[in-house]
């Protein structure tokens, strides 16, 4: 593999699709798969990896690891089932790491001056 | 608190320039945390729109891929989609938003989206493919956007840290520390007139 290419972990069922639009793609259901699946888009250089809520919440400390460390950009997708909110979590988590309050669920909060 | 220093002039001159610095540093931090917050604002608002509509269209797909599935022989589903002959090159670089890199993503899509014969697999898998690759710019673009927003939130933190160091630690530390020794050296010189002027008294009775 060349160049850099976009990888999808999750259920069967929900990475079937993608794969014939030109995704890599990891079927994976449990926490053990997902990590198999993980270090191998690593390795086949995937720049940007999409996972499904669950797997996401699973793997939580794990990807936080790899964005930090590799600059590999991870985005969490809903998988076929259920929307769980994962992805407005995780901003959510990086406005509080910013700003120390989390004003994304106060609309268009004011505060500016924190320390 | 104070620095613990030599109370002399040159002491003093070099915590005056040390002052003037960490001032001017200041000044320069806080006009980037205040720019850094307010892209960050923006793009956070942009985020939440882009994944409520990725989202929205995500399941959209997901459905018409299922109705694609019950129509279909999921023997004959697989094989279909077995050898995708569509590929995504993904072209990353990176740029650069006061000084935090930020990556810039952009996907090609090569190749036929409908790796299968026609024959045997039914209109609405075309359909729900065809969903799916319409959802491609949106899903790379929010990629990008979580990832630069993750960056910029590192940023932020590390920026604001290093404006409270200052303001609060550094900058007082320095300036009570220039402050005493002005004192200390105004002293020196008080207790020296008053000796002279005793000096001079002596002196004079002679």
């Amino acid at each position: 593999m060349s160049m850099p290419s976009l990888a999808v972990i999750g259920n069967r069922d929900s990475v079937l699709a993608f794969k014939s639009v030109g995704f890599v793609t990891y079927p994976a259901e449990t926490r053990e798969q997902a990590l198999a699946a993980l270090a191998d888009a690593k390795k086949q250089g995937c720049a940007v990896i999409y996972i499904t809520e669950k797997l996401a919440l699973a793997l939580n400390p794990e990807l936080k690891d790899l964005t930090e460390r590799t600059g590999i950009t991870v985005a969490v997708i809903p998988d076929n089932r259920q929307r769980l909110g994962i992805g407005l979590k995780r901003m959510k988590e990086y406005v509080e790491k910013a700003i120390g309050v989390d004003i994304l669920f106060r609309e268009e909060g004011r505060e500016h001056e924190t320390r | 608190m104070e620095i613990r220093v030599n109370a002399t002039r040159q002491e003093l001159m070099r915590l005056k320039n040390r002052f003037r610095m960490a001032k001017r540093g200041h000044k320069l931090l806080k006009d980037k945390r205040d720019e850094l917050m307010r892209i960050f604002m923006q793009l956070l608002k942009d985020n939440r729109q882009l994944r409520q509509r990725v989202e929205e269209k995500l399941s959209a797909a997901y459905s018409s891929f299922l109705v694609a599935r019950s129509t279909m022989d999921p023997q004959v589903l697989e094989e279909a989609l077995m050898s995708p002959t569509a590929k995504l090159e993904l072209k990353a670089g990176t740029r650069t938003i006061m000084n935090a890199e930020i990556p810039v993503l952009e996907a090609v899509q090569k190749g036929n989206i409908y790796s299968y014969g026609l024959a045997d697999t039914s209109a609405e898998l075309d359909e729900a493919l065809a969903n799916f690759s319409a959802l491609m710019p949106d899903f790379i673009k929010l990629a990008e956007m979580e990832r630069t927003v993750e960056v910029l939130a590192g940023e932020i933190e590390k920026t604001r840290r290093r404006v409270n160091a200052l303001e609060y630690v550094l900058i007082p530390e320095l300036e009570s520390t220039v402050n005493s020794i002005e004192m200390r050296l105004a002293e020196i010189e008080r207790s020296n007139a008053s000796r002279l002027m005793k000096i001079k008294d002596i002196v004079r009775a002679h």
